[in-house]
């Protein structure tokens, strides 16, 4: 099919059932864009990916099975991500792509590199309480 | 050069090489991926078997239909075959990795729009990349009254389970039920738009799934003779009133008599929801590990078992339910469920304020009124870097036949080591009975018995008249060919429209044990 075939058949497509009492959303996903394309990921990229991706599963509290996870492996007190003082952002990186024990790991699709290397220094300065060097502001 | 380990079926490097050039040019090479540290996230990361066994050669991320097009005359042009995942987070069932090693991946997680939310009608329209919580933070923001019915852990796929004929907990729970239009690109690249969709400028495809003429649309669910890329769901209006609740029972034999007491009530829809009757073990693994309450090897004990459920308050089986719509029709709706299920000695009732905190009703109450959550993914810590996967044969609503299934489930777990962790997920006629096999991912000896208890399950299921409704990747022709009266006539008309839809057999080979012709007759891996 050629490219206005495509266009006409979206086109239909939102035609169906549209109206006013429809609300069309959403936006493609954006490309995984290389880190030294751009400017470095801020704090606000990486809290985004942080509260869609990681808190359902590493919040405070019961019910979160990334803290149990930790919490019976490293002890309650090392149970929340944002918590933990002995990471770096390597090591989040390589957690997220490769996927650690029930882990799975994430696939670009999911996450863009940029996104990636957002939460990784999102969740070292521990939700932005610390400094770069680790160090709680 | 290319240095995927894996290369498609008699496909050589460079034959690779040039059709990895190729599928860079349409959808752009930054979302062709094909070096292994970048394809990880396409293995079976809960692998039975070898992770070999399943492992793609590339992966290809197309934005839209008309790149679907062409990443499609790539692969008839060059035979490569392509499995097709949508978010691909089904990790009991084997997650993005495809049924045969060497295919392409074809991931559709890109295509991720919302197209279209009605709330007049009811319903959404949304590509294969919507998750669960994609959906339901879209539905908030802009302030909707529809519910969505979710799978338990909320990244899954809204689109992607529902092709795969998931279920969930609200009485939107059996989700084929509500799908009401799809867009479906065929092998050779045609598209089609089913039910109503097959008028132009319909208004109605989205409220009338069935159009005119042979509806087509099952055939296109947990099978390999077409691409989804667009569906209606229909969503459910916010009821005036939500009360969840929770039953408990005390004895390992009450689910006989617990489900008879649940026919009535679901077939009067008293109980509207795809309510679930929970076993012990896994009503305890969202809050425990079973290392907290016992060290050794085989099933928990009793005496442990009696503890934990002392400990958590809960009974043998537990019964999660929900009240939907005004005060006065729940109260009156209550009054009969109450006095029904108190037939059972022992039977305790629960509310909201009786669980306060605790994680097991927490999540159960969310799924049952459609907000995501991962909490049901804890079940993994019930093991040690937990894995698991689900044996799902289904039942009548018929308590000599829940209890027959609990038995020899449980009694084939027992003799192969693991405990029993399972429950009932409760439609309309039917129960999905899920027993979740949990195992330790770097534990050889566990996953080889989980191969032979699987096998031992699906052929004695079968034996007794239970046919699973669902499987991983390593069990799809097992449990196909339990599928086979009159000389197997299902799968024969199966392989027919594969092989009319799909003739250079590049869709999903395997997929439900549909292999295309080319690959019939040789035991696959």
């Amino acid at each position: 099919m050629s490219r206005p075939g495509i266009a006409l058949l979206v086109a239909a497509g939102l035609v169906h059932g549209c109206g006013e009492d429809s609300t069309p959303a959403g936006k493609p996903a954006a490309a995984p864009v290389a880190v030294t394309a751009a400017s470095a990921p801020g704090h606000a990229d990486g809290q985004k990916v942080f509260e869609h991706w990681c808190l359902p599963c590493h919040a405070e509290g019961p019910g979160h099975p990334g803290t149990n996870r930790l919490a019976e492996r490293l002890g309650v007190e090392n149970s929340v991500l944002l918590d933990r003082e002995n990471l770096n952002e390597v090591y989040i990186q390589t957690v997220v792509r490769n996927g650690f024990q029930m882990m799975p790991p994430f696939r670009p699709t999911e996450l863009s590199d940029r996104e990636v290397e957002a939460v990784a220094v999102y969740v070292v300065s521990g939700g932005g309480r610390k400094s770069a060097q680790g160090e709680k502001l | 050069m290319t240095t995927a380990p894996v290369l498609p079926p008699d496909v050589s490097r460079a034959e690779f090489d040039q059709a990895i050039g190729e599928l860079g040019e349409v959808v752009g090479p930054a979302w062709v991926f094909h070096e292994e540290p970048r394809l990880l996230g396409y293995q079976d990361h809960f692998a039975i078997r070898e992770q070999s066994l399943r492992a793609p050669s590339a992966a290809v991320a197309p934005a839209d239909v008309e790149e679907i097009q062409r990443v499609l005359a790539i692969a008839r042009n060059r035979r490569i075959p392509l499995w097709v995942v949508s978010t691909g987070r089904n990790l009991a069932y084997g997650a993005a990795a495809p049924r045969k090693a060497g295919c392409i991946v074809l991931d559709l997680k890109r295509m991720n729009r919302i197209l279209e939310v009605n709330e007049k009608h009811a319903y959404a329209v949304v590509e294969p990349g919507v998750s669960y919580f994609d959906l339901y933070n879209h539905l908030q923001k802009i302030g909707s009254k529809l519910w969505i019915d979710c799978a338990a852990p909320g990244w899954g796929g809204v689109m992607g389970n529902l092709m795969d004929r998931g279920v969930g907990y609200t009485p939107y729970g059996e989700h084929f039920m509500w799908q009401c239009g799809m867009q479906v690109v065929l092998a050779d690249g045609t598209v089609v738009e089913t039910g109503m969709g097959g008028q132009p400028g319909s208004t109605a495809a989205h409220s009338w799934r069935y159009g005119r003429g042979p509806w087509v649309d099952g055939m296109f669910t947990q099978a390999n003779f077409g691409i989804a890329t667009r569906l209606g769901i229909h969503l459910m209006p916010e009821p005036p009133g939500y009360r969840p609740y929770l039953v408990t029972f005390p004895r390992e034999d009450d689910v006989h008599q617990v489900t008879e007491i649940i026919r009535p009530l679901k077939l009067g829809m008293l109980i509207p929801n795809a309510a679930v009757t929970v076993e012990l073990n896994l009503e305890a693994s969202v809050a425990v590990s079973r290392a907290q309450y016992f060290s050794g090897e085989g099933p928990l004990p009793d005496s442990v078992r009696r503890k934990i459920m002392a400990d958590l308050n809960v009974g043998m089986w537990n019964f999660y339910g929900a009240l939907y719509g005004p005060e006065k029709i729940m109260d009156n709706n209550w009054k009969v469920i109450e006095e029904s299920f108190a037939q059972v000695p022992g039977a305790r009732f629960f509310f909201g304020k009786d669980r306060a905190g605790e994680p097991a009703f927490g999540y159960r109450a969310k799924l049952m009124r459609g907000i995501p959550n991962m909490t049901e993914f804890g079940i993994l810590n019930w093991m040690p870097n937990g894995a698991h996967v689900g044996f799902s044969p289904m039942a009548a609503v018929d308590g000599k036949t829940a209890l027959e299934q609990y038995h020899f489930a449980r009694d084939l777990a027992h003799k192969y080591g693991f405990d029993y962790t399972g429950e009932y997920i409760v439609g309309w006629r039917d129960m999905h009975h899920v027993f979740v096999i949990f195992y330790s991912r770097d534990n050889a000896d566990q996953k080889k018995r989980v191969h032979e208890l699987m096998i031992a399950m699906i052929d004695d299921a079968a034996a007794r008249g239970y046919g699973e409704y669902r499987t991983h990747l390593d069990y799809m022709d097992r449990i196909a060919g339990t599928y086979n009266w009159n000389n197997g006539a299902l799968m024969r008309v199966n392989q027919r429209i594969k092989d009319a839809l799909d003739p250079s057999g590049i869709l999903a080979p395997g997929k439900s044990g549909i292999w295309p012709a080319a690959m019939r007759g040789t035991p696959q891996p």
